[in-house]
């Protein structure tokens, strides 16, 4: 892991700037110890949401900073929108598939290919990320999925713990909801009305009512499912209930070759892990079944939790649960491994922006 | 444990593995499978988004209109409604206003004319030749230029 994360961070070389050359040793000494952690301790998300919460932070800042930089604004203006100039982020992936199907055309105003987030280079991340972790990808590679994941560990007890099961269904409702608006509308109505996370990123300019309204929405959703709602009930509300792009993960759970299993014989029903569970994947039916339902994210809250060691990962396919150190730190080589790679570049932006803040007192360059 | 199970377990483990491998694969070679991904007939911008194809290149002075075609697809059919967008390169033009025939369906009479103030944000005026013609739609200034769009109907 540390080879691969070595070559991978550094692109096969080393940075002659002293700066960069700081920024991803401490990237990959980060990296590499949490990844030496998790397999020293036998523990998993407690190191992954390290990482995780890093990344939705350090994307957000390094973001907001790159569009100030290359536009003067965090804000897209009519002309980034008419300039095809606005960077595509993989929940897009959800409206886009019906029109690419009926119209072999993408509705988004972004670029195909060569700038910061091109639609090509986020579709292949995605298309990887589906095949390799599927769901798995909201707790091993989303990097938004940080933010409330961050929130949901602030308080030790959940304030609100009768949540009812079905909610976990609404990533479902919007994703249908969302693919077929944007395909009537052709325009992407998730991002354009609902994402949360444009509160953090950017939204449009207001010039007018309609802009104010979406502003409002886009910062209370932040607010009440990303920060307030996950403190509250200690999960991640938004990437559950909410989210398109989870719902779409989920569905590629048949090609996935990773997943949570448990033994039903040695569990003793302490219910500590349906508990832990951030996206309400294990309920009673889930351990009679012996399996998460399909919303679960491999984060490995669960496992970690299980006093009788009952969950594990599990390679589909093989005896359940008997080698489950191993399936473990298989699944972790591509998990981690895709986390640390995806997020290295952001995380080592993050510290040279912090770096130019305490050297020069400028957020800019 | 029977053969097929063997056999099962063997391939499971062993697609673990090029799962494992995929993973530097992907961000390694990312610009590689991005840059053919880039090349599939689906991946161009809806012209909705992109304005579509320029058809008309025309250079009086130093300022230079781009036509484009006409927009009024959909899903899968054209739409009633549309628009053409026109983009004017030459914000160092010398001139305080820039007027524009627009022949859209270029059928050699002109369909509307746009005027642009140079010196000033204000947004463009239009004069409408053509019943199709419904009026001004998104416009923006660029570092170029402008970019206006006219609203149509079919």
């Amino acid at each position: 892991m540390a080879l691969i994360l070595a070559i991978t961070l550094s692109h096969g070389k080393a940075s002659e700037s002293p700066d960069r050359l700081w920024a991803f040793l401490c990237i990959w000494i980060l990296d590499v110890c949490l990844f030496f952690q998790m397999i020293r301790s036998g523990k998993t998300d407690r190191y992954r949401a390290v990482l995780f919460v890093l990344f939705a932070v350090a994307l957000s800042l390094t973001f907001m900073v790159r569009m100030m930089e290359a536009r003067g604004h965090i804000s897209f203006q009519e002309a980034d929108l008419l300039q095809c100039n606005i960077p595509f982020c993989h929940i897009v992936t959800t409206m886009v598939l019906i029109p690419i199907v009926f119209s072999k055309a993408i509705i988004f105003p972004g670029n195909i290919e060569g700038s910061y987030a091109s639609i090509a280079s986020m579709l292949v991340i995605v298309a990887g990320a589906l095949i390799i972790l599927g769901r798995g990808f909201c707790a091993w590679g989303c990097f938004f999925g940080g933010w409330d994941d961050g929130c949901s560990r602030l308080l030790k007890t959940a304030r609100w713990r009768r949540i009812p099961t079905s909610l976990r269904w609404g990533g479902f409702a919007m994703l249908i909801l969302v693919a077929l608006s944007s395909a009537a509308a052709l325009s992407p109505t998730y991002c354009a009305w609902v994402c949360p996370f444009k509160a953090v990123t950017e939204s449009g300019t207001i010039t007018n009512a309609e802009g104010v309204m979406k502003t409002i929405l886009f910062g209370s959703l932040f607010v009440g499912l990303v920060i307030i709602l996950p403190i509250l009930t200690k999960k991640r509300t938004q990437c559950a209930w909410f989210c398109p792009m989870g719902a779409l993960c989920s569905l590629m759970r048949p090609v996935n070759i990773h997943e949570i299993r448990i033994d039903h014989s040695r569990c003793i029903n302490c219910h500590k892990c349906i508990e832990a569970c951030p996206v309400q994947a294990l309920d009673a039916d889930a351990l009679n079944n012996g399996r998460a339902q399909i919303q679960c994210v491999k984060c490995g809250k669960c496992v970690d939790v299980c006093p009788k060691h009952c969950i594990g990962y599990h390679i589909r396919f093989t005896q359940i649960l008997k080698h489950p150190e191993t399936a473990r730190i298989l699944f972790l080589y591509a998990g981690f491994g895709f986390l640390a790679i995806f997020s290295g570049g952001t995380l080592q932006q993050a510290l040279l922006l912090l770096l130019r803040i305490v050297a020069t007192g400028k957020i800019l360059s | 444990m029977n053969v097929i199970s063997k056999i099962l377990q063997t391939g499971a483990y062993l697609w673990a593995g090029v799962i494992l491998l995929s993973v530097p694969i992907l961000f390694i070679g990312g610009s590689y499978w991005s840059h053919n991904l880039a090349k599939l007939p689906f991946m161009k911008i809806h012209p909705r988004y992109s304005g579509g194809p320029i058809v008309e290149t025309t250079q009086v002075n130093e300022v230079e209109y781009r036509l484009h075609q006409p927009v009024f697809e959909g899903l899968w059919n054209d739409r009633e409604k549309g628009f053409v967008q026109i983009e004017i390169i030459g914000n160092k033009s010398t001139e305080n206003e820039l007027t524009c025939p627009i022949d859209y369906d270029r059928d050699g009479k002109t369909d509307v004319l746009l005027k642009l103030k140079t010196q000033t944000d204000s947004a463009p005026a239009l004069t409408p030749l053509s019943p199709n013609v419904k009026g001004l739609g998104k416009w923006a200034k660029t570092r170029e230029g402008w970019i206006v769009r006219i609203e149509l109907i079919k």
